[in-house]
């Protein structure tokens, strides 16, 4: 799991898809595995990485799969094409950066439940909160963070500027920053403060449990692929790599195969009759 | 990739003007935030970070200028 890239990334994904996602979206997606999950894994008593990532337990929430029908169901009841996109390239972004930890994440469920891992840090669920964020800030979780952090700041932060919140991020999804204004009694510098505040939220925790592993628990610091070294790391163990590679390359054919022939049979006929962002809408009239 | 000149103006629903919150009113928040953090020892969920940054930079800011205000129309009353 990550600790803060989850909020960094919302902001590179943001640049990237500009008016045609909704960054709220974007952010609901994101923290969709982890809001239904994470206060359960901690209190788990027995094998809390089987329980968070794993089948028979909640692994299904870290599936590419789960994005899809999240975002079909958005797609189907509120007809807008930013949200839906959004939705669904958030939980993937989720996804995709979970692969990261030793416990992996069940990427192509229900058509393996193998778990799809490179093994770049460790999965500590079973220690705690404190000792979870402490081992993940002590091996290269930490790292992956900052990685994200510079990632924003040297090529999105056009993203956390006012011209782009104000032109690009509000005009995109006008109902819900509106819906937002109206309902919490929010000024437009109440909107930007939630903006920026997830920017603000990952760049502090980031340093705050970095601080805390350095001189509260006064854990060593071993940024090593792997580590860190001293505590022992949550693996789910679904037999040979070979055995495994194999059924996760026939759950990935299986998975492309159910989206596409979804895609034919009806998310197309959704995507056709939901309707663009007016944004977009202008942007396509002004290029033409 | 979409960059906020290429979209029209007349499709950016809030004025420039609406935002009167500077860069560094959001540095010295987040630079409070942290030293909250650290002296409580507790790490704010997702949820309560953005509930405190709506706090700082909107809500209380909002509250301090109406009791401002407040105070001067009241002190302009007791002058007359």
């Amino acid at each position: 799991m990550s600790w803060a890239a989850h909020e960094f990334e919302n902001y590179f994904i943001q640049k990237h898809l500009g008016v045609k996602a909704s960054f709220l979206a974007i952010c609901i997606g994101t923290y969709i595995p982890d809001s239904i999950t994470k206060h359960l894994v901690y209190e788990h008593p027995l094998d809390a990485a089987h329980f968070h990532r794993g089948w028979p337990g909640i692994g299904f929430t870290h599936s590419l799969m789960l994005g899809f029908v999240i975002a079909v169901a958005v797609l189907a009841c509120t007809k807008s094409r930013s949200w839906a996109l959004g939705i669904l390239i958030g939980e993937w972004a989720h996804v995709v950066t979970d692969t990261s930890d030793s416990a992996g994440v069940m990427a192509f469920f229900p058509f393996s439940t193998d778990n799809v891992t490179i093994n770049m840090w460790k999965h500590t669920a079973s220690q705690g909160r404190g000792g979870d964020g402490a081992a993940y800030y002590s091996g290269l979780g930490g790292i992956w963070d900052f990685f994200w952090f510079l990632m924003v700041i040297f090529f999105a932060r056009d993203t956390l500027r006012v011209e782009y919140f104000r032109r690009v991020v509000v005009p995109t999804d006008p109902v819900a920053w509106s819906f937002l204004k109206r309902r919490l009694y929010l000024s437009d510098n109440g909107l930007l403060a939630i903006y920026r505040g997830l920017f603000l939220y990952g760049a502090v925790r980031m340093v705050a449990w970095f601080l805390y592993a350095r001189f509260q628990v006064k854990v060593p610091w071993q940024p090593v692929w792997g580590g860190p070294k001293y505590v022992k790391g949550n693996h789910l163990d679904h037999g040979t790599w070979y055995a495994v590679t194999g059924r996760l390359f026939l759950g990935a054919a299986a998975l492309a195969v159910f989206l596409y022939l979804c895609w034919i049979l009806f998310v197309r006929r959704l995507w056709q009759r939901a309707a663009p962002s007016p944004t977009s809408v202008a942007l396509a009239a002004q290029a033409a | 990739m979409t960059e906020p000149d290429d979209v029209p103006e007349t499709d950016a629903v809030i004025p420039r003007a609406a935002f009167t919150r500077r860069p560094e009113h959001y540095l010295l928040a987040a630079l409070a935030y942290f030293v909250i953090a650290l002296a409580t020892k507790t790490l704010l969920t997702w949820t309560m970070a953005l509930l405190y940054f709506v706090l700082v930079l909107d809500v209380a800011p909002r509250v301090v200028s109406r009791i401002r205000a407040a105070l001067v129309s009241r002190g302009g009353e007791t002058g007359r």
